[in-house]
């Protein structure tokens, strides 16, 4: 007992010392994260969030004329109470580098997930030498979507219901004395269609698991054509977005963009690129940012496209303040179907497990009632 | 010969009708039932249930 208090000391004097320790490295550089709507509202897999980070100073002030390079994971993988998107636990959501002349920087995105999130930011200087580059690791909690904690209380006690009522029924069945089974058709033709129904059902998974182990085609369905753009490609740039592999589920995939003068090939530098991708399926931004081209006239960074359905990649383009090369803001957009991938087997059996396990419990529960209230009539 | 295979059928009945055997069968229907609504990926099941799947804690979908 002494010993356990002891431990409990010292690990508090242990946890003051990093306390300290973290103050004291918080008058280091670093990046403040804002989001908006805060925290503790987000819902996963529904509205954009607007992330707003801050490199600061060791002295407090913004670092100008910076440029941040960002890193984005999703949380670690819940084989054991899984997210609604097993397959995009524990990736990488976005790659990506951000101008910041003020210091500042705004990307939106959809969190697909609830947990813990890592967002690690690379600061750097746009001029070398200006300051001392640095590495922030920041982490973001997102809370789990109420609607789903009601949803499984629901099924939960369906299947307890059902349970129960199974339980009763096999409950008040006598156990039949030799000469009785014939007098029981119904039961027999019960449980054989009983037995066709697991046979069809056991069929229809097995081929469907078979057919679609890996991949399977995107599911939105969605009658999307081309809008009418009012701010096309001038005739003496070319424009390009290219998606450097087959968008799937689980993978962050290069993409680039690139902006040349038709005529003469010269690349177009530090034009400003506001690069928006939407869900076709929900017809809802799920991603977001400002960026620059570089001296090559190209930008590349890294997205995850977490939903199997297609999406549209959007590029806003306009003439940076200072650009030697002046053009009419122009927009120009790419399609990119995403293959989905089902959720591992492990996972969907852990938690069928569970469901089958609440299953159990209430038929045992209707069971053991049926047969103590048969008791006490008797 | 024609009695003993008599009783192998009337056993056979008993089996059926015990209620460990009644049991296992309800349970398996159960189960995979909730596999086909839930868990399964035959897509014109999945594609129906595709919201509700999303909406229900730990239940992964894609
Ligand atoms: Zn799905």
């Amino acid at each position: 007992m002494k010993r356990s208090i002891w431990a409990g000391l010292s690990g508090a004097v242990c946890l003051s010392a990093l306390a300290l320790s973290g103050a004291a490295a918080s008058a280091a550089p670093r990046v403040e994260l804002q989001t908006d709507p805060p925290l503790s509202q987000i819902e996963p897999f529904s509205e954009p969030v607007i992330f707003s980070l801050k490199a600061v100073a060791d002295d407090g002030q913004p670092l100008e004329d910076a440029i941040l390079e960002l890193l984005l994971n999703t949380p670690p993988k819940t084989p054991w109470l899984t997210t609604d998107f097993p397959v995009v636990e524990g990736t990488m959501l976005a790659r990506l580098t951000l101008p910041a002349p003020q210091g500042e920087a705004q990307f939106q995105q959809v969190p697909p997930i609830r947990g813990s999130y890592q967002l690690q930011v690379r600061v750097s200087p746009r001029v070398p030498g200006t300051f001392e580059p640095y590495t922030d690791l920041l982490t973001f909690q997102v809370p789990e979507n109420p609607v789903k904690y009601r949803n499984l209380a629901i099924l939960l006690s369906i299947l307890l219901l059902a349970g129960l009522g199974g339980g009763w029924v096999i409950g008040g069945s006598q156990p039949p004395n030799p000469g009785e089974v014939a007098s029981r058709p119904v039961q027999l033709v019960l449980s054989g269609t009983v037995l066709v129904a697991i046979a069809t059902l056991l069929y229809i998974s097995i081929t469907a698991e078979r057919a679609g182990a890996h991949t399977e085609a995107p599911t939105g369905q969605d009658n999307y054509t081309e809008p009418l753009n009012a701010e096309p490609v001038p005739t003496n740039i070319t424009a390009t977005l290219e998606d450097q592999a087959i968008a799937t589920v689980g993978q962050a995939i290069p993409l680039e963009v690139e902006l040349t003068r038709a005529e003469t090939g010269e690349p177009i530098s530090a034009a400003v690129l506001d690069i928006n991708t939407t869900s076709l399926e929900y017809e809802r931004t799920v991603f977001d940012f400002t960026a620059q081209t570089d001296t090559q006239g190209e930008f590349v960074w890294e997205q995850q496209f977490f939903d199997g359905a297609p999406h549209l990649v959007t590029v806003h383009v306009s003439p940076a303040a200072n650009s030697s090369i002046p053009f009419e803001p122009f927009e120009f957009s790419q399609r990119i179907d995403v293959t989905g991938v089902a959720p591992p087997l492990f996972v969907r059996l852990v938690s069928l497990g569970y469901c089958t396990g609440v299953l159990a419990l209430g038929t045992a529960a209707g069971f053991w009632l049926r047969r103590r209230s048969t008791q006490h009539a008797l | 010969m024609y009695s003993s295979k008599l009783s192998t059928l009337k056993r056979a009945k008993q089996g059926v009708l015990s209620v460990p055997v009644q049991a296992i069968l309800f349970l398996s229907l159960g189960s995979l039932s909730l596999w086909m609504l839930f868990f399964s990926s035959y897509p014109a099941t999945h594609n129906t249930m595709h919201q509700t799947r999303h909406h229900t804690l730990g239940v992964g979908c894609h």
